[in-house]
């Protein structure tokens, strides 16, 4: 099939994409005669016919794919080139049918893999490949937050390998502006709860959006270094050392919690160093104690400096993976 | 004379025990339902991809969803598809396994090993208020009062707004003896008026320096109030229900057991059944003595009562290994062993594993120096009586003191001098009947244990006048006698 952006559908994906807003999207390969390959998100509409109440569900779906469409263009304005680019959108006219014939896309630069799957190479997959990919998570994080976006749902399968450029941050869906309003805002947390800082599954919402917002990223891309290294989420390492009453799903306040989620963290993050490579365990570990903190008020502060206020930027952690991976780049180079 | 502790004035102090126990067994749950839709459909999404695409990107999302879902299945059947070779590290995997939430018996485990544990995880991050809590407890178990007071301040300070936190810090204090400490942490927090464990708590150490709280009609309001649920108010009911029983209304205070009893912690089914003892008509009713997790204390309490001594002092051992701090278990348990089991070596042991918190803990010196003495170990005996003499600050201590001092002459074939100190101790012990027969009773236990002659009417006559007493100590000692009377093939009635 051909589109009226100049691509052709070459065939779907088989893994789904995924949710988005709460809604449902299909997977394609598609290509342009001048050899681009693109993936290709479709919004199908026509799943509202399996929803009970399909208005609320189509303001959600259409709420969710225009602010995904127009923060991707912010994003391509700004250049932001740890951001997985949208090349292009529109709709795609699969049938006559009113409406539902209309499918809207959107089409962005396609990746080799998603680093969740690329972790099959393991062995393979050395030290400095995992440190550069959370080197450009962080920039990517970095490059949103100095344009007044959160990513909100950062995670293995949202982190896409390219062959020349490396790692860079897809899936927006989730995303918050400050000052503006974004469809997953009332949420007390917006991605996949597999991933969510604790204090998004307490619901506990922080005044500040500083706090709020890139607390949560800070917090996944600390769980993101767990995961990397040990196959698990910092969320389900925290949740598997809180005592059963004190688990969200009873009711339980934040607050009431946090001293709970303080001694699972400090147990977790001894347990997640036995999966750090000894060259970097004491700096990844000292990354981790400060990114995935279960406080967000206090996340990103040292044990050192714990009086230290100022607000958290990933500037900091952009340097020092940079730092980490031109290490274990230079160790590889020399072996 | 060995001594058990104290039954006239239980007060409903909160237990300390670990941070998760406390919670496991304080905290109401409801039973896990079925997984909400949205939660549902994200496992079995995860579940699809990674079924189709089995790599470790796949396979830990999945495994992290299922843990923050309590998929128990899901977690299984990921863990039994690992390869042998898989990079999850067993620390890890250990971790992610989920405990059994039934498995709620009492670990005794080594305090060094848990000292170290504590100290070198706050090392690194030292804000973990629970930590420095567990920290002062193992602190306390193993007798370093001063560093357990200075954790505990820590965990105050970095948590002191947290319950689990104010009333551990409240049951250190009683521990130390400083009641009127554990009230001012208590009133300092600023959450008496709304919470009702921390009220039931300062209620009951309010008690124990003899006064009365000036929470009492808040504490009324609350209980009467439908805003908590049964198991919030249970422990501030049983409060409640002590202190009525003390001013002598036992009606309101059986009315107040009944309504702590409709969803009790361990505690509280504890302090009801000593209720029951001491002039409450209330019972624990069946379902509820089955369905409460850890009445370790119970337990020991209801055998003790039903004088079936084994299974008393196996309860009283998981109530220690509970409690390990407390002195009232180890003092229990000293007791049970030497006086109604006779195994003093026992009893020696669980003296000395008490006095390691309470150092200058009378009762346990004293059943010390009595268990010693039955093990011919008379010099120690006497170093420990003598300790034990000198904290002696009660008419019953001084009494105990001289009834033990009479069985070590006895022992160390001091006739007279044995005789002089079991009359000093009976003299003592001339305005309270029970401990008069007591002593009498020990002395004659003595006097044939070293072969002296006791004449059948003095028997028969102390076998009578235990009989008419119908407390666990008599049935102890009236037991005693009749076994020496049926060495001496003397005609006596079996029954109590």
């Amino acid at each position: 099939m051909d589109l009226d952006t100049g691509w052709h559908v070459d065939g779907m994906v088989a893994r789904p994409a995924g949710a988005t807003g709460g809604c449902f999207s299909d997977a394609y390969r598609v290509s342009r005669a001048d050899g681009a390959q693109g993936f290709l998100k479709a919004l199908d509409f026509s799943r509202a016919l399996d929803v009970p109440d399909p208005v609320p569900w189509f303001q959600a779906f259409t709420t969710a794919y225009l602010f995904e469409r127009d923060i991707l263009a912010a994003c391509d304005a700004r250049r932001l080139d740890r951001i997985v680019r949208s090349i292009a959108h529109g709709y795609a006219d699969v049938d006559q049918t009113p409406l539902l014939g209309r499918v809207p896309y959107i089409i962005f630069e396609r990746a080799e893999q998603d680093v969740g799957s690329a972790l099959i190479l393991v062995g393979t997959v050395d030290l400095a490949w995992r440190l550069r990919s959370l080197h450009h998570v962080a920039t990517a994080l970095f490059q949103l937050h100095q344009n007044g976006i959160a990513h909100q749902d950062v995670k293995a399968s949202n982190v896409l390998l390219f062959k020349s450029a490396g790692s860079k941050v897809a899936d927006l869906g989730c995303a918050s502006v400050r000052g503006g309003s974004a469809p997953r805002d009332g949420l007390a947390f917006a991605g996949d709860p597999a991933h969510a800082a604790p204090e998004g599954l307490y619901g506990y919402v922080d005044p500040e959006w500083n706090v709020r917002r890139i607390g949560c990223d800070a917090y996944h891309l600390g769980s993101l270094l767990v995961f990397l290294f040990s196959q698990a989420s910092m969320t389900a390492l925290l949740y598997a050392g809180i005592p059963e009453p004190m688990r969200p799903e009873h009711g339980v306040k934040f607050e009431e919690a946090l001293p709970h989620l303080q001694t699972a963290f400090s147990s977790a993050v001894a347990t997640v160093e036995t999966a750090f490579p000894t060259e970097v365990k004491s700096d990844l570990s000292a990354i981790v104690r400060e990114l995935c903190y279960p406080d967000p008020r206090e996340r990103g502060r040292t044990r050192k400096h714990l009086e230290r206020i100022g607000p958290l930027t990933m500037q900091r952690y952009v340097t020092r993976f940079d730092f980490l991976a031109r290490r274990a780049e230079a160790l590889v180079r020399r072996a | 004379m060995a001594l058990g502790h104290n039954d006239n004035a239980r007060k409903l102090i909160p237990r300390w025990r670990s941070p998760a126990s406390t919670v496991v067994l304080e905290m109401p749950t409801t039973p896990k339902g079925p997984l909400g839709p949205d939660a549902a459909a994200s496992l079995a999404q995860k579940l699809e991809e990674w079924r189709a695409h089995p790599n470790p990107g796949t396979r830990g999302d999945l495994l992290s969803a299922a843990v923050v879902f309590g998929a128990n299945d899901v977690v299984a059947e990921v863990r039994a598809s690992d390869p042998p070779n898989s990079s999850t590290t067993e620390a890890i995997a250990q971790l992610l396994q989920i405990p059994d939430a039934n498995d709620d018996a009492p670990i005794r485990r080594d305090e060094r090993v848990l000292i170290r544990h504590a100290r070198s995880h706050l090392a690194l991050e030292p804000r973990d208020p629970l930590r420095w809590m567990e920290l002062s407890r193992a602190l306390t178990i193993v007798g370093s009062r001063h560093r357990a007071s200075r954790a505990m301040r820590v965990a105050l300070l970095q948590a002191p707004r947290c319950r689990i936190v104010l009333r551990s810090a409240a049951r250190l204090a009683v521990h130390e003896g400083e009641p009127e400490r554990a009230r001012s942490i208590l009133n300092n927090s600023g959450l008496l008026d709304r919470d009702p464990w921390l009220l039931a708590t300062e209620i009951s150490v309010t008690s124990l320096m003899e006064k009365t709280s000036t929470w009492m009609k808040r504490a009324q309001r609350l209980v009467e109030s439908e805003r908590f649920a049964p198991r919030d108010l249970s422990e501030l009911a049983a409060a409640l229900g002590t202190e009525e029983r003390e001013s002598g209304s036992t009606r309101n205070a059986r009315k107040l057991f009944e309504r702590a009893l409709r969803d009790p912690t361990e505690n509280v089914v504890a302090q009801a059944m000593w209720a029951s003892r001491n002039g409450v008509n209330i019972a624990v009713p069946q379902e509820t003595w089955a369905a409460t997790r850890g009445r370790y204390e119970a337990e020991s309490l209801s055998s003790y009562f039903g004088g079936d001594w084994r299974a008393s002092l196996r309860a009283t051992e998981q109530w220690f290994a509970d409690e390990p701090f407390s002195r009232r278990p180890s003092i229990q348990a000293s007791y049970v062993s030497a006086v109604a089991l006779e195994e003093y070596a026992q009893s020696v042991e669980f003296a000395r594993r008490g006095l390691i918190a309470n150092p200058s803990d009378f009762t346990l010196r004293n059943n010390l120096a009595f268990a010693l003495a039955h093990l011919g170990q008379l010099k120690e005996a006497e170093q420990h009586l003598l300790l034990a003499s000198k904290v002696a600050s009660s008419s019953l201590e001084r009494v105990v003191v001289a009834a033990t001092a009479g069985l070590l002459a006895l022992r160390s074939g001091d006739i007279e001098g044995g005789s002089r100190a079991y009359e000093a101790a009976e003299a003592g012990a001339a305005r309270d009947e029970f401990l008069t027969l007591s002593v009498r009773a020990f002395r004659a236990l003595e006097r044939l244990g070293v072969g002296q002659l006791v004449s059948t009417e003095e028997l028969t006559g102390l076998l009578e006048a235990l009989r008419k007493w119908r407390r666990p100590e008599s049935r102890a000692l009236y037991s005693r006698l009749a076994r020496a009377l049926r060495t001496w093939s003397l005609p006596f009635d079996d029954a109590m």
